[in-house]
């Protein structure tokens, strides 16, 4: 009983882009969906960090997803967007290629991530969704956090 | 009842209770006789057992309530504020603290509540004894009306100025309908006379009618019996007005007995100048202005929206030169005056008094010199001088530990002191007041000074100097060695100071918020510690640098000035580049290196090179860079949890066209 409701259980989840792959994250964790800004480049972060931005006010980190999961390099275009996350408490903007929709997912068609997951640290996943016949890789939030220096 | 959504408020006004009945205390410790101070310390007993007896705190609102009844004997005259019952009220105090702080822990420290209950009773049951024999030989002076002490206190100065004191007994007639009219009236033109101390009823009951056909008043005035007297009668439906003289013995024996019964020590000299000074402080109390408690995380938020709206501002400037509607030019000036006003309020909320660190220490200065068996006078000056709230927040630790080594190291005991020519009370004077863009907290002794030759000693044994150098330093150099690493001058480690952090730690925790330490120092007269410190710490003055096409910020405070140079004038020692500026050898640093930051085609090898000149204490250093650009008022944020601490970078900021720039710590780099 308590199972079925659980595994009934729906997941709102932001789709975005990088490459080939379609990737989501939990709707929960995400602040806002931005267009690109200045980047501030920020010394002595690990190479994945693209800098800070000025978001009405606070200062923001970005990450590039793109380098942190070992992708070649794209120059950002109009689709570019910032996914504004919460991680542990503290905003952090992640720049990826496109942001292309929110869907529900249920629960029972999510599935533990797959040992080698194309080259990408699987660490960083917490599941692949099936979704028709689409994949999304589930990005866990909470293992996005930037190593200090 | 769930009392959890009170608990932040309960914390709030505990300490705030809390704090004034440490100053009440401690103005009561100096002048036993205030029964003012004794009311206003039951009235904070009091408000505190209601809160906490609300809350359910069993054990705080049992220790107040019987140290209300404790209090409420000394209200009463049944017993004095001895030495001992200080103390003892004291103990309760610090018991108070330690259980409102278990309540925040949610720990159980164990105090023992009970026996302090015990103790409070015993002296309530003692000296009842002693205080019922005073009191039964006293009711044969006291004359029909109740005088407070204050009010003798004013009866003895009038008669010592040739006023007049009357005992009054008004009579309004039977049929009279208005009676507190009447009396009112009765008030009214003896106030044009003189002063009514006090009257019988009180003149609230007066006013709202309780009282039958007659009250009395006490009052003075330098005109005569009969003059008083037609004064009154000239109110029609007054029966019969009573004057009689209160006479000066008659008060004189009446006082001096009270008087005794409220001072038990030796402290009768100068009672004159305490009176005066409590009434001052009386009349202080009242300018307390109307406050709203606010989470600071939401001024951080208002901050920030006033900031966001300043850029904005900004650029509807700019689109305002491009093209300029009928009308645009006027509005974007008046949304330009009212964003400065608000950035400036929104700067204000943040300033709090430094008197909120200030007050805990006059009873820490009582209970080191309890300690330390020496005499000490703590002056405390303009706690009323507002800082940043962050640098509030910070300030304590290093002030304490300044206080605490001017008391255990710079004053010198009461017999060396008597031997060297001085009064046997130590000053401490704690001073803080605005000079230009900084505040300087100032804390001074009378004491024997800093020795430098002592010092120079010590830092040879200490190793961090060889001899030579020791004897090469000026006197004045030699004493600034005390804010070294390592170095602690006192001989034996006693509890008060000297616990292996020394200045050092002080110098640090200033200088991480921006300011910086000095010592002045006079062998046998004293020494004077002057900390510097920034209005505040959300904004700074700084220099805007380019390098390629990035643009840092250097704190204007780091800088001591800008210079151009020619690349032929850099000299390279031991690998470390170096220029000479005015005699003296400074390293270079190229920013651009530091930073990682990609160095620009090299084929302008011959163009002149901008060098900042910066300072981290005695240590200068020169910074490469591209171009300046201006010095502007910036706002420092934090780079937040996640990249922060870097060395090398102190914070960021927003510049006027909405980018991040990143404020460079100069400490970091040279």
């Amino acid at each position: 009983m308590e199972e079925d409701r659980l595994n009934k259980k729906e997941l709102k989840l932001v789709v975005f882009a990088l490459g080939q792959e379609e990737y989501a994250v939990n709707i929960l964790g995400v602040h806002e969906i931005i267009k690109m800004l200045n980047i501030t480049r920020v010394p002595k972060t690990p190479y994945y960090v693209e800098g800070v931005i000025n978001l009405r006010g606070n200062i923001i980190p970005v990450v590039s997803l793109r380098k942190r999961f070992g992708l070649n390099e794209k120059v950002c275009d109009d689709n570019s967007r910032i996914i504004i996350g919460d991680i542990e408490g503290n905003m952090m903007g992640m720049i990826v290629d496109a942001v292309s929709e929110v869907v529900s997912l249920d629960q029972s068609d999510i599935e533990p991530p797959p040992q080698e997951a194309s080259g990408i640290e699987s660490s960083y996943l917490s599941g692949v969704g099936k979704l028709n016949n689409r994949l999304l890789l589930l990005l866990n939030l909470e293992l996005m956090g930037i190593e200090k220096q | 009842m769930d009392v959890s959504q009170y608990m932040g408020m309960f914390m709030d006004e505990s300490h705030e209770h809390l704090q004034a009945l440490n100053q009440c205390l401690l103005g009561l410790e100096k002048t036993p006789a205030d029964l003012g101070l004794v009311n206003e310390i039951f009235r904070v007993a009091h408000t505190l057992k209601g809160m906490a007896a609300t809350m359910g705190f069993s054990k705080i609102a049992d220790l107040t309530h019987k140290m209300e009844n404790t209090l409420d004997q000394i209200r009463t005259g049944e017993t004095f504020a001895t030495e001992k019952l200080i103390d003892l009220l004291f103990k309760c105090l610090d018991s108070l603290e330690i259980l409102v702080d278990d309540v925040v822990s949610q720990v159980d420290s164990n105090v023992d509540v009970v026996s302090l209950m015990q103790e409070l009773e015993n002296f309530s049951v003692q000296e009842d004894v002693k205080a019922s024999e005073t009191f039964s030989e006293n009711d044969v002076n006291s004359s029909s009306l109740e005088l407070s002490v204050y009010e003798k206190d004013i009866i003895e100065q009038a008669i010592k100025q040739n006023f007049n004191t009357y005992h009054i007994k008004v009579k309004i007639t039977d049929d009279c309908l208005l009676k507190s009219a009447r009396a009112y009236m009765v008030f009214k033109n003896l106030e044009e006379i003189g002063e009514i101390l006090s009257s019988d009823p009180s003149s609230q009951d007066i006013e709202d009618e309780k009282f039958e056909n007659e009250f009395s008043i006490i009052f003075v005035t330098k005109e005569e019996n009969s003059s008083v007297e037609s004064h009154i009668l000239s109110i029609s439906e007054i029966e019969s007005a009573d004057i009689k003289d209160v006479s000066v013995d008659k008060l004189d024996d009446h006082e001096k007995a009270s008087m005794e019964k409220m001072i038990p020590n030796n402290i009768t000299t100068g009672m004159e100048n305490e009176k005066k000074d409590n009434l001052n402080h009386k009349n202080e109390k009242i300018k307390t202005t109307q406050t709203v408690r606010v989470d600071i995380q939401r001024l951080d938020y208002l901050n920030n929206l006033v900031q966001e709206m300043v850029i904005s501002k900004t650029r509807l400037d700019q689109i305002k030169t491009h093209n300029d509607f009928h009308g645009l030019g006027e509005t974007v000036e008046h949304i330009g005056r009212i964003t400065t006003d608000l950035q400036d309020i929104v700067m204000k909320i943040r300033m709090v008094p430094v008197e909120q660190v200030f007050n805990r220490f006059p009873r820490m200065v009582r209970d080191l010199a309890k300690d330390l068996n020496k005499k000490i006078n703590l002056v405390i000056e303009g706690q009323e001088t507002e800082l940043d709230r962050t640098i509030i927040d910070e300030i304590g630790d290093p002030l304490v530990h300044l206080l605490r080594n001017s008391i255990d190291h710079g004053l010198e005991s009461t017999e060396e002191r008597l031997a060297a020519g001085k009064d046997e009370v130590g000053t401490v004077r704690l001073v803080a007041y605005h000079k230009g863009d900084s505040i300087l907290i100032e804390v001074e002794d009378d004491g024997k000074g800093i020795d430098p030759d002592v010092i120079r000693s010590k830092a040879v044994e200490k190793e961090l100097l060889t001899e030579k150098e020791a004897i090469e330093l000026d006197d004045k150099a030699a004493v600034k060695l005390i804010f070294k690493p390592g170095f602690s001058t006192a001989k034996e480690v006693t509890e008060v100071s000297g616990r292996g952090v020394g200045l050092d730690a002080v110098e640090t925790q200033i200088s991480s918020l921006g300011g910086f330490v000095d010592v002045e120092t006079e062998k046998g007269k004293g020494s004077q510690f002057i900390i510097r410190l920034p209005l505040t710490l959300a904004i700074i003055q700084a220099l805007l640098i380019r390098i390629n096409q990035e643009i840092y910020a250097i704190p204007l405070s780091f800088i001591d000035e800008t210079i151009t140079m020619n690349p032929q004038d850099i000299k390279t020692i031991q690998r470390q580049e170096t220029i000479l500026l005015r005699g003296e050898v400074l390293p270079l640093v190229r920013l651009s290196n530091v930073l990682n930051i990609l160095e620009q085609d090299e084929d302008n090898q011959d163009e002149d090179l901008y060098i900042v000149i910066v300072r981290k204490g005695n240590q200068r250093a020169g910074l490469v860079v591209d171009d300046l650009i201006g010095q502007q008022e910036i706002v420092i944020k934090s780079l937040g949890d996640l990249i922060g601490g870097i060395k090398g970078i102190a914070g960021a900021t927003i510049l006027g066209d909405g980018h991040v720039a990143l404020i460079l710590d100069i400490g970091g780099i040279i």
